[in-house]
């Protein structure tokens, strides 16, 4: 008798989207150049969108001021290090696995955008005192981002 | 001839568009519902900036307008 194919997700709700037919080859062929499926890849997109909302709107203590503006330095310099984390986690992967690292060029453009958003930030805090040190780790990461797209072209 | 009202279909938001479905965590898509709705967006319409904020890494392509 057939056995039905395990469920990926437990609790889980089917939602329609129209996508412009561009935009959906695009998200087509990233998601089979990383080996995961449309749905996976988009959840995954949903999933970091809300969390920098949700983060960016702890940071505000004012509603009718840019998010942005209100994130201090602190909390910019804890991204940073995170983003360095997770570039240090796909170095190892690529010193391990070669260019067959899991999911290496999603990963590696997922930290290129979080280092687009962190560079925007930075505009908005730098020249206020200790916005020096957090430019040097900002450089620091972009450098070794550059690295690895270098290094998987 | 009644001259009456005509119905007219709703005009394509969309030029080429492509119908799918996502299947999410049912979690993650109240948070994205609530998100959409204080945006006064459509859940379909937020994704679509979502993914095309990534495609191009572009934060600020929130070129759609509301609902």
């Amino acid at each position: 008798m057939p056995v039905p194919r395990p469920r990926v997700l437990s609790d889980s709700k089917v939602v329609p989207i129209v996508f412009e037919r561009e935009l959906y080859n695009e998200l087509v062929k990233v998601a089979r150049s990383e080996g995961v499926s449309v749905s996976a890849l988009v959840r995954m997109l949903v999933e970091e969108y809300l969390a920098t909302k949700k983060k960016a709107s702890n940071g505000s203590q004012n509603p009718g001021v840019d998010p942005v503006i209100k994130m201090d330095l602190e909390d910019l310099e804890e991204e940073l290090d995170k983003l360095a984390d997770a570039v240090h986690s796909i170095e190892v992967d690529l010193q391990r696995y070669g260019e067959k690292a899991p999911m290496l060029n999603l990963r590696i453009r997922g930290a290129e955008n979080t280092l687009k958003k962190l560079r925007a930030k930075y505009r908005a805090v730098r020249g206020l005192p200790g916005s020096d040190r957090v430019a040097v780790k900002l450089l620091e990461v972009a450098g070794r981002v550059k690295q690895l797209k270098k290094a998987v072209k | 001839m009644g001259g009456g009202w005509r119905a007219v279909p709703r005009p394509a938001t969309l030029k080429e568009p492509k119908n799918t479905v996502l299947v999410l965590e049912k979690e993650l898509y109240e948070r994205l519902e609530a998100e959409a709705k204080r945006k006064g967006k459509s859940v379909s319409a937020l994704v679509r900036e979502i993914v095309k904020q990534y495609l191009t890494g572009d934060a600020s392509a929130e070129t759609e307008g509301s609902k």
